[in-house]
Formats: structure tokens, C-alpha cells, sequence
């Protein structure tokens, strides 16, 4: 068969330009795929339950229809998926041993929405569909960088969105905002450097907000993952055209430096209310750079293929320039040695220095409190390196444990630290062969379509550096998308050969619906509970969360609350109890269960229940107060701060298991 | 229905599906946020009469708000008599 025939047997009509012919479904679906990535970023990244949930629920039934229609899909593909999925089910075996159930259930959800997501790339490009995926990505990326510059150039921009001099955004979270547009940056460079003319513009134009959002966020982990990811691909691709590209998306983003200095001064003594007139400015530089980044994408690129290394010649002259350009800079700013050693000396401090107005965080460093964090999590790994705490457990290790008192964290900001502290070594060694597997697929993809696999490798490489060293694992709204991509780059191994059924995936695409679907619909339950009318009919509701997920800490508190509101104080105390054996925050729910108590006139159990809240997080003031507010309670002055960080004062507490 | 036509109704199903704004707590209040400091005791509700709750002479109101039902019945008359008017002389 024939080009042209196969082309009429799918459909499209080949007599007909491209810019004549009508939309066709595939259109449809990559427009109706960028749409759902911006909605899932638009809801928090679908870092929440009620968010995620959809999302899974979406990809999932999506990959269940397709697999009786017949899937062929990469082998390495299919065993990147099966790693996170196994993950997922380490996760909730780990209860076994000390694992919160309902944190392990988020873990394999989470888990199998990434595995899905990964098939469907794979199952879409097997369809043809191979170059749809990321500009469908792309697309719903930057739809959400435009809503984010326009609403600030508009003055509509909801307060939560900026947080001081950050923009947190419809994510909210400053490095998750900036790291979905660091892995968007490789494929609009990739669209940059496409053979159409058009679709050149496009990319490079697409190129300007990103770049423009992910400034305004301020995360330094964000635009580090993104400087990582370009050199990646660079390295990969080894295109003059796309070193090119690299350095006009370098300029642009000096460009916008520039003016974001003004934006920073505006937040920070205005607020976000006074800053609407420099975010104007901002949007309109963005506007002007994308214009020109479109008009430059259009010309004609240099097809020339890079060496593997610079020539000696080229290398000493680079080593001369930055050489020469150190020493005028020394020369010409005497503070220059000094503000160097103090922007080092940041990453020995967890107090992370403030930049004056309109200096902006780029010209500071900080690791914000990330080396106490690591900290806990190499001492949870030294004491069970095979097994780890168990799934969510390294919240309820760093309120005993943290130095800090004003952290606050769940996680140990880094995915690595995190697997091996909570699943031990299993845990540590699936990421690895999910990693390897994805490596693998890439790999070969490379060997197919270049320039795509090197775009889908950029922005996996941006998702795992920033992964590594912060929580952004936890957004689905941001880990789906880039697995999405890396599956469509994979080429499917072996011979060509036709689609077959696969029942196994659709079993276990079945069992992943009802894992997905029963926390989803029970925090729905406890979120119709606190907008119900009456006690009863919240009482009501909490119930029926209670029954669909049995181990959310969340609803035995609620329901604790509402008992307590009616004057069942031993009731309630019992379920804050039951809610502090589930919770990552046990300390809060032994508080609130001295709170009943104490109520209730039961002076004797309320010590008690202070006494192991205050042993899970001794760090905390506020637990010395209110409801443990017993003077002769405290064993240390509360406003002071255990002397002994190892907590030679701890000692004397009562362990939870009393 | 052609598999291509499946997919892309599918996936427009999928997004129509999901949640445009789902109200949740920040992630980064959730992440970095002191819960202790948002922590307040439930106020005690007590059981009361309806007689306690009458203050004065006046009876409780248990009816609807008649000023409501008259405008918004007025406007679906004269919407009415409007539409009628206008499509008159159509049908003759």
C-alpha cells in the first residue's frame, strides 16, 4: 500500500493542503489532552485527591478502552510502567511494618496514574499519534503561562497566586509552577527546531511565556532544572540549529531579567494588588520577545551537525573569555570576591537570605532548610536501610527529630532520600529500574526520531533534577504529562506487527479504577460534610467517607470535632486517638485529644495525651499551650529549644506505643 | 465508528469529565503550613428549644418570601404576553 493509500484508509485526504483540511479526531483528542493538562494544572497540579483522582480515573479508563481495541506498546515501556507500579504496591505492603495506610494508598494511586500515563504515550504513539503528544503538552502549558501573564497584566490575578515576591500560581507552589514550565522549555525548543517554518515560529514563540512564568516564579531549582535540561538535549541532539535556539532563549531570558527586577520591587512593597502596572510592563516584554523569538524561528536555521566535543581551538577560547570576563568583573566590582563567597556561603545556612527589593531571589542561594530535612531522612535510612520507616512515615520522624521549629514538612525534598527512607532499599532499587527502563525506551527512541527523543529526554531529565531535591513528585498535574511525553518518544521493539487485546492490562486497569475511585469519592464525602447544614447531616456524611476509606486520618478527626461540638468528649477523644495511630501529624491529633479530655474533666488521661504529643514533636511551642497549658507539664521552657538537638530531654517521654 | 473516532471522543469525554476548579487546601500550606496555628476548639452546641429562640412578640418566619414569588411570576407573564405578541403575526 502506498503513502497516499494509507493515508485515505486513516482518514485524512491527502488531495487537500494541510492548512485546507479538516479537523481530524487525533486533532481533536491532542487538543482535548492539552485542555485536560491545563484544567489538572490549573487544580493545584492535581495535587490533592479530589484532583487526581479524575485524572487518574481519565488516563486509566482511557488505557482499559484501548486495550481491548488491541495495544502494541515498547517492551521497555511496558517494564518502566510495571517498576511504578510494583512501587506503588511496596508502598502498601509497608503497612505491614509501620507504613500509614492511607499515605500508602496515595503512593500506589499515584504510582499507577504515572504508570498510565506512561502506557498511553506509548499506546499513542503506536497509533502515529507520536508528535501530537508534546504538542499537545506544550499546548496546555503554555495556555496557562498566557492565563498567568494576562491576569497579571490585567490586575485579576487571585491574591493566593503570588506569595511575597513568588509566584506560586494555580499550582501553588512556586518550584512546581516553575518546574511545569521547565519541562515544557525542551519541546518548545524541540518545536524550534523543526524543519516547517511555521511550526519553528510557533515553538519559539511558545518559548517566551514559559520562559516569562518560570522567571516570575523565582524557584532557582525550577531554572536550574531547566538549564540542565536544554544542555541535555543539546548534548543529545548536537545541532547547530538548536544551540542556536539555546542561545536566543538565553537572551530572551536576560531580557525579561531585567525587567522582572522591577515586577520583584512592586510585590515586595506594593504587594500583588500594586504590582499590576510592572507585570504589565512584564507581559508586554514577554509579548514583544515572542514576537521576535517567532520572527527568528521562521528564518532559515543552520542544519549543521555539532561535534561531540569542541574543537581545542574553540575550547581554549571559551576558557579565555570566561577567564578574562572573571577578571574585569573582579576588577571593575571590588565586592565582586565578597558577594561571591556570601552567594556560596548560602548553602551552608537553613536561614535563607533576603534579597533587597528588586534584586530578586536568582542572586541569593539557599538550600531552605533542605540539609536539616536530609538529615532525618539519612538517619531514618541508616536505621532500616532494608525496609525504611514504612510509607509516610518520614512526616511523623521529623516532628521527633527536626531542629527546625518553625518547618513545617511531609516530605524530605528529595524522591531519592524519600523512597529510602520510608521503603528502604526495594523502594530505592524500583525507582532505579523504572529509571533504567525509561533510559532504555529513550534510548532507542533515539535511535528513531532524534530531535523528539531528545525533547522527551529533557523534560524527564528537568522533572528528576528538580525531583531530587525538593516534593514536585507529588503533582501528578506535572509527573503525568512528562511520562506521557517519554512514552510517545519510545518506538515499540521488535517487528512491526498488528495491535493485539491485552486482557492482563485490562484487569489490572479495573483494579486501579476501584483504588482510584474510593479515596476520591470519600474526600468528596468529607468535603460535602463540612458544608453540611446540620451536625447530623455531617455526621452523615463523615460516615460515608468512613466506610469507602477506613484509614483517613482526615475523617476520624472530622468526625472527632463534631462529636466534640456536641459534648461527647470520651468519644471524640477515642477517635483522635484512632485518627493520631493514621496521621503524618500525629502530635496535632494527641493535642486534640487532650483538648476533649480536658474538657470532659479527665485531667489524668489529658496529661497523658500531652505528654505524647509533646514527645512527638518536641520542637513545638504551641503544644505547652491551650489545652496542655499545665505550667508544671513542660519539660522544657516553652519559647526555648531543646539544648540537646538528639534529645537527651525526649528520653523521658512516654513512647507513643503507651 | 473508526478506532481514531473513539479515541478522540474519548478523550474529549475525559476532559469534559474533569474538575475545572476543585476547591482544596494549598499545597503549600498543606506542605509547609503550622496546623496548630489554624487549630480552634469546636464551639458546643447545645440543644435549644424553639421557644428560646423567640424573641419579643414575634412569630418565626415559616413561610416564603412573597415579594419573590409575585415579581418572578410577573416577569414570567409578561415575558409571556410579550412572546405571544411577537410571534402573532407569524402564525397568522
Amino acid at each position: 500500500m502506498s503513502s497516499v493509500e494509507r493515508r485515505a484508509a486513516a482518514g485524512s485526504s491527502p488531495a487537500l493542503p494541510r492548512s485546507q483540511r479538516p479537523l481530524s479526531s487525533a486533532d481533536v483528542a491532542a487538543a482535548a489532552v492539552g485542555l485536560g493538562i491545563a484544567l489538572a494544572a490549573r487544580a493545584q497540579g492535581a495535587y490533592g485527591v479530589r484532583a487526581w483522582g479524575p485524572l487518574g480515573f481519565g488516563v486509566v479508563a482511557a488505557l482499559a478502552f484501548l486495550s481491548v481495541f488491541g495495544l502494541r506498546l515498547s517492551r521497555a515501556v511496558v517494564g518502566g510502567a510495571a517498576m511504578l507500579a510494583a512501587l506503588g504496591l511496596w508502598a502498601v505492603l509497608s503497612v505491614t511494618w509501620g507504613g500509614l495506610p492511607d499515605a500508602a494508598w496515595s503512593m500506589l494511586d499515584r504510582s499507577l496514574l504515572a504508570a498510565a500515563a506512561l502506557l498511553l504515550g506509548g499506546a499513542a504513539a503506536a497509533a502515529g499519534r507520536r508528535v501530537l503528544v508534546p504538542a499537545a503538552v506544550l499546548g496546555g502549558v503554555v495556555a496557562q503561562s498566557v492565563e498567568i501573564l494576562v491576569r497579571g497584566a490585567t490586575g485579576s490575578t487571585p491574591g493566593a497566586w503570588f506569595h511575597g515576591r513568588m509566584l506560586e500560581g494555580p499550582i501553588g507552589y512556586h518550584n512546581a509552577q516553575g518546574l511545569l514550565c521547565a519541562v515544557a522549555l525542551p519541546l518548545a525548543v524541540g518545536a524550534g527546531c523543526s524543519g516547517h517554518p511555521l511550526v519553528r515560529a510557533a515553538g519559539a514563540a511558545a518559548a517566551a511565556p514559559l520562559l516569562a512564568v518560570l522567571l516570575l516564579t523565582q524557584s532557582r531549582g525550577a531554572l536550574a532544572a531547566a538549564g540542565v535540561a536544554v544542555a541535555c538535549q543539546l548534548a543529545l541532539t548536537r545541532r547547530a540549529r538548536l544551540l542556536v535556539a539555546a542561545a536566543l532563549i538565553v537572551g530572551a531570558g536576560a531580557a525579561l531579567a531585567v525587567e522582572l527586577r522591577a515586577v520583584d520591587r512592586a510585590l515586595l512593597t506594593d504587594g500583588p494588588a500594586g504590582a499590576t502596572g510592572a507585570l504589565r510592563s512584564y507581559a508586554l516584554v514577554t509579548l514583544a520577545l515572542a514576537a521576535v523569538l517567532a520572527a527568528a524561528g521562521a528564518l532559515p536555521a543552520p542544519r549543521r551537525r555539532l561535534g561531540l566535543w569542541p574543537r581545542p581551538r574553540t575550547l581554549a577560547a571559551i576558557a579565555g573569555t570566561v577567564l578574562v570576563a572573571a577578571a574585569v568583573a573582579a576588577l571593575l566590582a571590588p565586592s565582586f570576591v565578597q558577594r561571591a563567597h556570601a552567594f556560596a556561603a548560602g548553602l551552608a545556612t537553613d536561614t535563607p537570605p533576603a534579597a533587597a527589593p528588586g534584586n530578586t531571589r536568582f542572586t541569593t542561594i539557599s538550600l531552605d532548610g533542605r540539609r536539616e530535612a536530609w538529615r532525618v531522612a539519612v538517619g531514618a535510612i541508616r536505621e532500616a536501610p532494608l525496609t525504611g520507616d514504612g510509607a509516610g512515615r518520614y512526616a511523623v520522624r521529623w516532628g521527633v527529630e527536626r531542629r527546625l521549629p518553625d518547618l513545617y514538612i511531609l516530605q524530605p525534598h528529595s524522591l531519592e532520600l524519600e523512597l529510602g527512607a520510608e521503603l528502604g532499599a526495594p523502594g530505592v532499587a524500583l525507582l532505579a529500574a523504572f529509571l533504567g527502563a525509561v533510559l532504555f525506551a529513550l534510548r532507542s527512541a533515539l535511535r528513531a526520531d532524534r530531535a523528539a527523543a531528545a525533547a522527551a529526554a529533557a523534560a524527564f531529565v528537568a522533572l528528576l533534577v528538580e525531583a531530587s531535591a525538593d516534593w514536585t513528585w507529588s503533582f501528578p498535574g506535572i509527573v503525568a504529562p512528562v511520562l506521557f511525553v517519554v512514552g510517545a518518544a519510545a518506538v515499540p521493539s521488535g517487528a512491526p506487527r498488528e495491535p493485539r487485546p491485552r486482557p492482563l492490562l485490562l484487569v489490572a486497569a479495573a483494579a486501579a479504577l476501584v483504588a482510584l475511585a474510593l479515596p476520591y469519592v470519600a474526600a468528596g464525602r468529607l468535603a460535602r460534610a463540612s458544608s453540611a447544614g446540620t451536625p447530623a447531616a455531617a455526621l452523615a456524611q463523615v460516615h460515608a467517607a468512613e466506610a469507602l476509606n477506613p484509614w483517613d486520618p482526615d475523617a476520624l478527626s472530622t468526625e472527632g470535632r463534631l462529636l466534640e461540638a456536641r459534648g461527647e468528649y470520651a468519644a471524640a477523644a477515642a477517635l483522635y486517638a484512632d485518627a493520631a495511630r493514621r496521621s503524618q501529624r500525629p502530635w496535632l491529633e494527641w493535642f486534640r485529644q487532650a483538648r476533649a479530655l480536658r474538657r470532659a474533666g479527665e485531667v489524668q488521661p489529658a496529661v497523658a495525651a500531652c505528654l505524647l504529643a509533646q514527645h512527638a514533636d518536641p520542637s513545638e511551642d504551641l503544644l505547652h499551650r491551650g489545652a496542655c497549658g499545665w505550667p508544671w507539664l513542660s519539660l522544657h521552657v516553652p519559647g526555648s529549644r531543646p539544648a540537646d538537638p538528639e534529645g537527651a530531654t525526649r528520653r523521658s517521654f512516654p513512647s507513643p506505643s503507651t | 465508528m473508526t478506532k481514531r473516532n473513539i479515541i478522540g471522543s474519548l478523550a474529549a469525554a475525559l476532559v469534559a469529565s474533569f474538575p475545572a476548579a476543585v476547591a482544596q487546601a494549598s499545597p503549600n500550606g498543606d506542605q509547609y503550613g503550622n496546623p496548630v496555628q489554624q487549630e480552634t476548639p469546636p464551639t458546643v452546641v447545645k440543644a435549644v428549644s424553639p421557644a428560646a429562640t423567640q424573641q419579643g412578640s414575634e412569630l418565626p418566619f415559616t413561610g416564603l418570601e412573597l415579594g419573590l414569588i409575585v415579581a418572578g411570576g410577573g416577569a414570567a407573564a409578561g415575558a409571556g404576553l410579550v412572546l405571544r405578541r411577537a410571534t402573532r403575526g407569524r402564525r397568522q
